[in-house]
């Protein structure tokens, strides 16, 4: 009997040869994504959401020549699996000559094999709500009103080329966030795991229930310049958004990056050190990519200097290197993404942070950041759920939410501590930073 | 699709559902993209699957489940509705106000698509060449990057309740949009037509892309791409502001429609996108915007995105007030919602992306009415202002009040003419002084409804295909030019 939590590799393999057994072009690659979600969200200290999906997705990429079709059913029958590849075919005959396509990437090394999380896969709708149940119970009992969700996904992913390139993993995430809210404050936790039984949904309440109480009566500050303590959750949103513009390979060959032409120069302070390292077991692993590549760990900035950015085949062909196994699905035009990143740790705590912070910000999380110049890494987002006014070393209180619009690389070049503890957000593990001058730009009335 | 939705509903009633509704929804979506004068995407996407959503637990008036399965079959349908009940079940542990329900008349009914030019009557080949011809166009201009794109959706769907309701809907909708974007040192400069963020989408035939000319667009725009990098960096202070097309559009979305959304309001989205600050006790009272800002949500237009015949429970599309002579009137609802504040009705708002999500109140086609002043007559009566359009960046706070948007460009105004391009435009502000600094809206001539197709909410996360109806309007004493420490 199979162990596997979703399908198991022969079943998922099996579906991508089929695919490519009916594919009558000259190259042909399958990606079969089969997952068992389940998510239980609550607000108002109570669920008002418990829900359940499961699907199997084919995505199937056909060749001819340079020309490229690609068609997705989730329709997993025999019959859907030959419409799938017939359709992908016929795309490829239509589409015109790609000059950047290089062909499907031949067998090479073989990817390691990874396995989802038992515990994740048995954690069903009983076992969401017994975790749910003790973050409202944190909350009830501080006269705060709990809203978030716990959620636990597991899925299998193949890809599978008429080269004879084969792989398959499966992966699990288990996930429990949460916000309580008072009169006039809210507080924030969150967690992201492998693992399900590590969620410890009591502790994080206590984390958010804290923050909630130490934020009443929040006092307004004025925007500007201000040294601020960014916690995980800040950071990690941050350093997403400076990944997908800064590092993907077809951002850098379109000029739109911001290290653009500049590998091997100082981009930001020489205490920040970033990697994509997609098998670090902090992280959620992924073996390989919609290639079937296997994933190869790239420094992307090594002491404040840029070292290297992330490609799929096609980009690696335009720039004269090998893919890093980053391709994201064929039908995506987004190009390559890091989703393993790690920024490097240093050695103090948030309360020392704190401690050594004459007048200054703790931020616990940011909200709707979005990039308001790419190219230059301008971000921009407000604050939320703990915000809090530092004077003297210590934290003194609340304070209404600030906007900050502020450039990504500049204010990494201002960062005098790190944390020597990170934080995991499905995609970024990061440390608290304090960075002096960041620039908040507006204010809100909360 | 409806013996399964039945065989589904039926299954859960008999599980111990007080409430059952189910879902078969088949999508087809299709995408022709090129950039650079080679195809970059050509896909063709299906995708099936049956949602069924449920009341369990507690005596019948516990909460709600919800099961989505991509298999569709006699056997894996009643499994769903099975799951279903259980899934409420669990959920019902946790005490919270039963579930009561808005009444709705039950309907049997079936749908075509409003359609006029079937895409699917189009090939692929058509496709290609127009955008090919529309690349050449760009190009010729010296842009580093042209992209054209068009899309195509045909949706259909089945729901049926156990409350009798049995309903098939079909839909087509149909988008394009251009890009040029010039690589300069101030950083890329980018326009679009007809509108940033995939262009412009309708619940329409391919009568749109006709519409639309593109190829009569494609030079003029990769041109003013070209010259943007020439032009003045916004300038920061406070000064007018006039919003046209696209990024009106959005700025009612952002900081008029996600506010109104009960379920918000209510708090079930509060740990993700947030709440809003437009609590019940504001309504009908509290002043959103100046005397001239007048917002419907209106599902039934003729090919807006957020047209459709039926909600996803049921309910008929309708046409409400939101905000009237700038007092707050209403909200989207649900049946849920409609009935937690005391409301007879739901107005229709509850959409789901799919088969495989619960349904959630979602915007429809949320428009501010045409004025009276001619786009032009405004330009001509601002003394120092700036026009914006075509959208880049969008951020609003958890309440939705404070709000920040760069622009593709802009336009500076002085003395009531157009008096050159600014680049890399941006305002801010506070959403109800904002529109309460509204002073002129543009009249029914350069009125349209313009689709956002990418509106993200939900856990797990939902699209929702939504529109707007605008023209132009004027704002006065605007915080522009947000990157500047002055």
């Amino acid at each position: 009997m199979s162990d596997a939590l979703v399908m198991d590799r022969d079943e998922a393999l099996e579906i991508c040869a089929r695919a490519l057994e009916a594919s009558t072009a000259e190259q042909t690659e399958v990606n079969l994504l089969a997952s068992r979600s389940g998510l239980t969200r609550f607000a108002n200290n109570h669920i008002h959401q418990s829900a359940a999906e499961t699907n199997a997705e084919v995505l199937v990429r056909a060749a001819i020549g340079n020309q490229v079709g690609i068609a997705s059913t989730n329709d997993a029958s025999a019959e859907g699996l030959r419409d799938v590849a017939e359709r992908a075919c016929a795309l490829a005959a239509a589409a015109t000559s790609d000059e950047h396509f290089p062909g499907l990437p031949a067998p090479g090394e073989e990817p390691p094999t990874l396995h989802g999380n038992a515990a994740t896969a048995a954690f069903g709708p009983a076992e969401r709500a017994e975790a749910v149940r003790e973050c409202i119970s944190v909350a009830s009992e501080r006269g705060q009103s709990a809203a978030g969700a716990c959620s636990a996904d597991v899925w299998a992913h193949a890809v599978a080329n008429s080269l004879g390139a084969r792989a398959w993993q499966e992966s699990s995430v288990a996930h429990v966030r949460m916000v309580f809210a008072g009169e006039d404050s809210s507080g924030y936790a969150e967690t992201y795991a492998e693992d399900a039984s590590t969620l410890q949904p009591r502790e994080l309440a206590e984390v958010a229930a804290d923050k909630c109480e130490r934020s009443i009566s929040p006092r307004a500050v004025d925007p500007g310049r201000w040294d601020v303590i960014l916690e995980p959750p800040a950071v990690t949103d941050a350093i997403f958004h400076l990944s997908v513009v800064a590092f993907n390979g077809l951002a850098c060959l379109e000029g739109r990056s911001p290290i653009c032409g500049r590998i091997g120069e100082q981009v930001c302070g020489a205490n920040i050190t970033l990697v994509d390292a997609p098998l670090d077991p902090r992280g959620i692993r992924r073996a390989f990519d919609f290639e079937g590549v296997p994933r190869r760990r790239v420094e992307l900035i090594r002491e404040g200097v840029a070292q290297g950015i992330v490609h799929d085949s096609r980009t690696a062909r335009r720039a004269g290197t090998h893919t890093t196994g980053h391709a994201g699905p064929a039908s995506s035009t987004w190009g390559p993404v890091p989703f393993n990143l790690f920024l490097s740790p240093g050695e103090a705590t948030v309360d020392e942070m704190v401690a050594a912070t004459e007048r200054g910000l703790l931020v616990t999380r940011f909200h709707y950041t979005n990039m308001l110049d790419p190219s230059a890494a301008v971000l921009t987002g407000m604050t939320r759920d703990g915000t809090f006014l530092i004077e003297g070393g210590e934290i003194v209180g609340g304070v209404r939410n600030l906007r900050f619009t502020e450039g990504l690389l500049e204010a990494l070049s201002r960062v005098d501590m790190i944390g020597r503890n990170g934080w995991l957000d499905d995609y970024v593990w990061a440390p608290a930073l304090r960075i002096r001058d960041f620039r908040f730009s507006g204010a809100t009335e909360f | 699709m409806e013996d399964l939705t039945k065989l589904a509903v039926e299954a859960a009633v008999a599980a111990g559902a007080s409430y059952a509704d189910a879902r078969v929804v088949d999508r087809r979506s299709e995408r022709v993209r090129v950039k650079n004068g080679a195809v970059e995407a050509l896909t063709d996407g299906r995708n099936r699957g049956l949602g069924v959503r449920v009341i369990a637990g507690r005596g019948g008036a516990g909460a709600w489940g919800f099961a989505g399965c991509g298999e569709l079959s006699a056997g894996e349908a009643r499994a769903a509705a099975v799951r279903a009940v259980e899934l409420a079940r669990a959920a019902a542990t946790t005490i919270g106000e039963p579930v009561r329900l808005a009444e709705v008349e039950p309907v049997v009914d079936s749908v075509p698509a409003p359609v006029q030019i079937d895409p699917d009557d189009i090939p692929l080949d058509d496709r290609l060449a127009l955008l090919m011809e529309c690349d050449r166009q760009m190009r010729a201009e010296r842009v580093e990057i042209a992209v054209g794109s068009i899309s195509v959706l045909h949706q259909r769907q089945h729901f049926a309740s156990s409350e009798g309701a049995s309903i098939y809907q079909e839909r087509v909708e149909t988008g394009a949009m251009l890009e040029a974007t010039t690589i300069a040192d101030c950083g890329a400069c980018r326009r679009s037509y007809p509108s940033s963020h995939g262009g412009q989408v309708m619940s329409r035939g391919w009568e749109l892309i006709n519409e639309l000319d593109l190829p009569a667009h494609a030079g003029p725009l990769a041109a003013e791409a070209r010259t943007l990098p020439d032009a003045a960096e916004c300038p920061a202070g406070r000064m007018d502001l006039i919003l046209a097309g696209g990024q009106l559009a959005l700025q009612l979305h952002e900081s008029c429609g996600h506010p109104i959304e009960l379920d918000r309001v209510l708090g079930t989205e509060a740990s993700y996108a947030g709440t809003s600050f437009l609590t019940p006790e504001k309504l009908g009272s509290f002043r959103y915007g100046s005397d001239r800002v007048n917002i419907t949500a209106d599902a039934t237009l003729l090919g807006g995105l957020g047209s459709f015949a039926y909600d996803d429970e049921g309910v008929p599309a309708q046409r409400s007030w939101i905000v009237r002579a700038g007092i707050f009137t209403g909200y989207l609802t649900s049946r849920e919602t409609a009935a937690r504040i005391g409301l007879a009705a739901s107005n229709g708002s509850m959409r789901a992306d799919g088969w495989a999500r619960l349904p959630l109140v979602r915007m429809t086609n949320v428009n501010l009415e045409p004025g009276e002043l001619s786009r032009e007559e405004i330009i001509a009566s601002t003394e120092r202002g700036i026009l914006m359009e075509d959208n880049l960046s969008w951020s609003i706070d958890d309440k939705r009040l404070n709000f920040q948007f760069g622009c593709e460009i802009g336009r500076l105004i002085e003395d009531g003419e157009i008096a050159g391009m600014v680049r890399s435009p941006s305002y801010t502000g506070i959403t109800p002084e904002f529109w309460r600094s509204c002073d002129a809206v543009a009249d029914a001539a350069t009125w349209r409804i313009w689709g956002v197709p990418n509106c993200g909410k939900g856990e797990p996360g939902q699209t929702a295909h939504v529109g707007h109806g605008v023209s132009a309007a004027r704002f006065r004493d605007v915080q522009v030019g947000v990157t500047s420490d002055e």
